[in-house]
Order: C-alpha cells, then sequence, then structure tokens
C-alpha cells in the first residue's frame, strides 16, 4: 500500500531529536525535542493516508527548518546559561 | 628554504593579555595553593572568571518579553536577505511577493482569533495599537456628544497614559477599581455606563498578576448598552483561546513580541460587522484602510503572522506545558515556606503569570540574591521606580506584601529542571532573608505587627 513506512517514521523522528541536540541555545534545544514528541504524541491514532502524508511533508520541512536554525545559531555568539546540561552533539 | 617558525601574531597577543591580567586571587600567602606559580594561578582565575560572567541567569520574564521562536526567524529571514521589497509597490515581483507574504501573515492573524484578515491593521505594537483604539474612538465619537471612556485601574501604562491624554482635552474618564482578586465588578461596570460613553476598554489577561477579566460578558453588556469594548489582549492572544464570531469585542490589541514573535511589531483587530470607525493616529499615504499609514515591514509582519499561526496549532500543547510548570512551582514555594501568597484569583488566571508575595522579606533584597534567575517585582514599564506597582495597590494589598511581590513568567521554552532550580533557590534566599529579618522574628514570637507603634526619629 502506498503511503509512509514505519521505517521512514522512524526515521524522521530520529533525524528531527538529532537535527534538535544541534542547537547552542539550552531553552530552543528542549523545546525542540519536547514539540517533536509532543507533534508525535498527538497525532499517534492518525490512520487516514493523506493525513499521513501531509504530516511527512510537514515533518521534512521541520527538518530542514531546525537545521538552517541550529546552523544560524551556531554562526552567532551564544552565552550559556546557568543550569545547562552539555548538549550530547558537545560533549 | 624553510622560514623559522615563530608565534603568531594572535597567539602572541593571547600570551601578553594573560600575563596582563591582575588579581590578587588569594588575601594572604597562607591561602596560597602551594606548587602553582603565579602564571599558572593566573591562568585558573582567568578561567574561572571568564565562566561566571559567562553564563547568563535562567529566563523567568515572559510577560515582559518572550524570546522567538526559531521557526518565526525562519519565516522572517528571507524578507531581509532577499525579497526586500515594499509591499505597497505595485508595479514589480518585489512589491507583489512581500504584498502576498503579508496577506498570507494577516491570513494567519485572522485565522487565531477568529476575524476576517480585513479587520486586522498592523501597528508597531500594542501600545500603537491601543493608542489608535482608545485616542482614535474617543476622538471619532465626540461629534455625537460621547466624551465619556471607562477603564479600569490596572491597566497597562499606556492604555491609562492615554486616558489622561484624554482628560486634558476635556474627555471625562471612569477609572474602575478591581476587587480583590483582581476582576472588575460587572454591577459596577454597568453602574458607571451613561449616555455618553462612548468605549469601555479592559484588558483580557493582566500582565503583572495574570488575572483574565470576564470579556465574554463584558463585551455582552457594552454591545447592549451600545457602547464600544475595546481589549488590550497583549498577554491573551496566542495563550487562551480566543474566538472574536463569539466575543462582542470591537478592539482588540495584539502585541508581537509576547506571542514569541519579534519586537516591534502588533496588530489591531477593528470590526466590521457592526463597523466601528477611527479617527487614524498616524497621517500618510492611506495603508492599511487609512487607519495607519506607513510602510509595513514584511519581515515583522511575517514574523508576527508565523508566531500567530504556531500558536494556533500549539496552544494546548503550550497550555498543558504551563499549567504543569506553573502548579510545581507554587506549589514547590508554597509547601516548603509559610506566608507566600499569590497575587490574583486563582482560578481565573492565566498559568504562565505567577505573583507570589513573600511576606517579611524585601523585594528587591530577594531579586538581588536570587540574581541566577531573570524576574521581575512589577511590570518593566514601572521598574524602574521604587514604588510598589500600581495594580498591586489597586487589588487592595498591603504596603509590604506589595513591596515584597516577585512576578514569575512561564513560556513555552521554560525547562522542568529551572522551575525547579528557581524553587530550590527562592525557598533558601527567602528563608535566609527571614532569618536575618527582625520583623520574622517578632512575627515568630506573635507579635502582630499590626498593633506596634513605630516611632519616628
Amino acid at each position: 500500500m502506498s503511503g509512509v513506512s514505519r521505517a521512514a517514521w522512524v526515521k524522521i523522528y530520529k533525524d528531527l531529536l538529532r537535527a534538535s541536540n544541534e542547537f547552542p541555545q539550552y531553552n530552543f534545544r528542549l523545546f525542540a525535542r519536547r514539540r517533536v514528541r509532543d507533534y508525535f504524541e498527538l497525532n499517534r491514532s492518525v490512520t487516514d493516508q493523506g493525513q499521513l502524508a501531509k504530516f511527512f511533508e510537514e515533518a521534512k520541512s521541520n527538518l530542514k527548518n531546525i537545521q538552517r536554525q541550529t546552523a544560524i545559531s551556531k554562526s552567532y555568539p551564544h552565552n550559556k546559561i546557568i543550569i545547562e546540561e552539555p548538549s550530547p552533539a558537545q560533549i | 628554504m624553510w622560514r623559522v617558525a615563530s608565534t603568531s601574531n594572535g597567539i602572541r597577543r593571547l600570551i601578553i593579555s594573560r600575563r596582563n591580567i591582575q588579581c590578587q586571587p588569594y588575601s594572604s600567602a597562607a591561602a596560597r595553593p602551594v606548587g602553582l606559580s603565579q602564571t599558572e594561578i593566573e591562568d585558573k582565575v582567568a578561567e574561572r572568571v571568564k565562566d561566571v560572567t559567562a553564563f547568563r541567569p535562567i529566563y523567568l520574564d515572559v510577560q515582559a518579553t518572550s524570546p522567538t521562536d526559531p521557526r518565526v526567524l525562519d519565516a522572517m529571514l528571507p524578507f531581509m536577505i532577499s525579497d526586500f521589497g515594499n509591499p505597497h509597490s505595485r508595479t514589480h515581483v518585489y512589491g507583489w511577493d512581500t504584498e502576498k507574504a503579508v496577506e498570507k501573515a494577516r491570513a494567519q492573524i485572522a485565522s487565531l482569533i477568529g476575524a476576517n484578515p480585513k479587520e486586522i491593521i498592523f501597528t508597531s505594537g500594542a501600545t500603537e495599537s491601543n493608542n489608535i483604539a482608545i485616542k482614535g474612538v474617543a476622538h471619532f465619537y465626540k461629534v455625537s456628544g460621547k466624551n465619556h471612556i471607562i477603564t479600569t485601574q490596572t491597566e497597562h501604562k499606556c492604555v491609562l497614559d492615554s486616558c489622561r491624554y484624554l482628560e486634558n482635552e476635556g474627555f471625562k474618564v471612569t477609572y474602575l477599581p478591581v476587587q480583590k482578586n483582581g476582576l472588575i465588578d460587572l454591577q459596577e461596570l454597568e453602574a458607571a455606563i451613561t449616555a455618553e460613553t462612548s468605549l469601555v476598554s479592559v484588558m483580557t489577561v493582566n500582565n503583572e498578576i495574570g488575572v483574565i477579566q470576564p470579556i465574554k460578558e463584558i463585551g455582552e453588556l457594552c454591545r447592549s448598552k451600545k457602547v464600544y469594548f475595546h481589549t488590550d489582549a497583549a498577554q491573551a492572544v496566542g495563550k487562551i483561546p480566543l474566538n472574536l464570531a463569539e466575543l462582542k469585542v470591537d478592539l482588540m490589541s495584539i502585541s508581537g513580541h509576547k506571542l514569541y514573535g519579534p519586537k516591534g511589531v502588533g496588530a489591531l483587530y477593528v470590526r466590521r460587522r457592526p463597523r466601528i470607525r477611527l479617527e487614524a493616529q498616524m497621517s500618510g499615504g492611506g495603508q492599511e484602510r487609512g487607519l495607519r499609514s506607513g510602510t509595513l515591514a514584511p519581515p515583522l509582519c511575517v514574523g508576527l503572522g508565523a508566531a500567530c499561526s504556531i500558536a494556533e496549532k500549539e496552544i494546548e500543547m503550550d497550555h498543558k506545558h504551563i499549567k504543569a510548570l506553573s502548579d510545581r512551582l507554587i506549589n514547590g514555594i508554597q509547601s516548603q515556606m509559610e506566608q507566600v501568597i499569590r497575587n490574583g484569583d486563582p482560578e481565573r488566571t492565566y498559568p504562565g503569570c505567577v505573583n507570589l508575595s513573600f511576606a517579611y522579606v524585601e523585594g528587591e533584597s530577594m531579586l538581588m540574591a536570587l540574581k541566577d534567575i531573570a524576574l521581575s517585582s512589577g511590570s518593566a514599564c514601572t521598574s524602574a521606580s521604587l514604588e510598589p506597582s500600581y495594580v498591586l495597590r489597586a487589588i487592595g494589598a498591603d504596603e509590604d506584601l506589595a513591596h515584597s511581590s516577585i512576578r514569575f513568567g512561564i513560556g513555552r521554552f521554560t525547562t522542568v529542571q529551572e522551575v525547579d532550580y528557581t524553587v530550590k533557590k527562592c525557598v533558601k534566599e527567602a528563608k535566609r532573608l527571614r532569618d536575618m529579618s527582625p520583623l520574622w522574628e517578632m512575627v515568630q514570637e506573635g507579635i502582630d505587627l499590626k498593633t506596634i507603634k513605630w516611632s519616628q526619629h
């Protein structure tokens, strides 16, 4: 059947989380991870293939968005916040 | 022939700057760690100094302004790079593209609040929107004999200042008092409306104590008395559900930077059915239906539109997250300390704005003790003076409680770790300050402070 395979969904989810970890800003990093999880949770039980395809396109464009924004954020000076956990990408 | 290796300019400058750091890290020779040379000690100190000044505090002041969402920045950037046209240019593609983007942003804002895109005009912020609404309506309807405006005592400074300006021009203004919980009394509002009233202005969510006014009921009341209703929804849009198809609101001010959008942009909703007329405050080429002349800034307008469309999709998720954090903060502090009062109605408030009064602790010293956390006591526009905020005075808080109030702003980007850190720090600092306070000692012994006659010297 046409539609996005489970493997493709898992891959885009992991890609989104991995891209979110590139944010130098603590608040944006944690927010992006949380929001990706929230969106996947919210639409967990959707079965309509048309809607799923639309969501997949949105996920892909959001991934590009996050990659652009992390690149921009890294190009400018940045100060850490007092309780920052080290980002996995920065260890 | 190879050149002899030499220290490059950059490294030479670094070594010189390190050597030149003037520091006396240890007060006595006895405290100096053994086995380290002077340069090594200086290096260690320099590193620590660099680290401490490089750490920023936790941001808990979302009512003052909010961080710009990266998705909003992503929508704005093309218009600051290559799509730089003037949206009012009708003759070339630069203008057409930016006009299309601005109209799309207008539709996104309208969709968030349940309005028609033709009813939205872009302004430079909620302050300008409030000015246009209040002064515009007052001046337009003065001709037909209506010269009375009603507002509340807890409004934002821009609304109160606009009303004072109108008073100087000869209008009559009624400043309604609020009850102890921050909400206005509908009976008092009804009694204050006269045949000469043209406008009632009540903000939806207060920026200092977070109370949500009964906008639906006020709208019904004003419509029944044929009085126009303006609401300053800067802190409410995108945070609580607002549907202007149901609420009988004629004018609504929206602020970009409270909504995780850019600073410098806002919007004003002006109802078309039934029509409300305004006198324009900015004269010029007649843009924005003649109500606000001036070239629109495509990056800012697109940013506001993107922020509104994100808010529309995520309002439930944000609300769940912010409510959980807000409960965690309040319960965390109130369970570990007594005499911490929340200002404002406990149910009809927006959870992201928590205003707590720590009794027997001075507010400014508490803020200075909490220097790792970016907070405010009172709103940003009044914090320069040492007076307690007029909003707290209007809700009838005691002078000493008003002085010791702190506003915690929780937003979309706040994390659980930040709230836990805040709770721990607040409790620790407040307990430390209370231990130093003689008033607290007297209260612990059971003396009622109100019965003491303080002598003047």
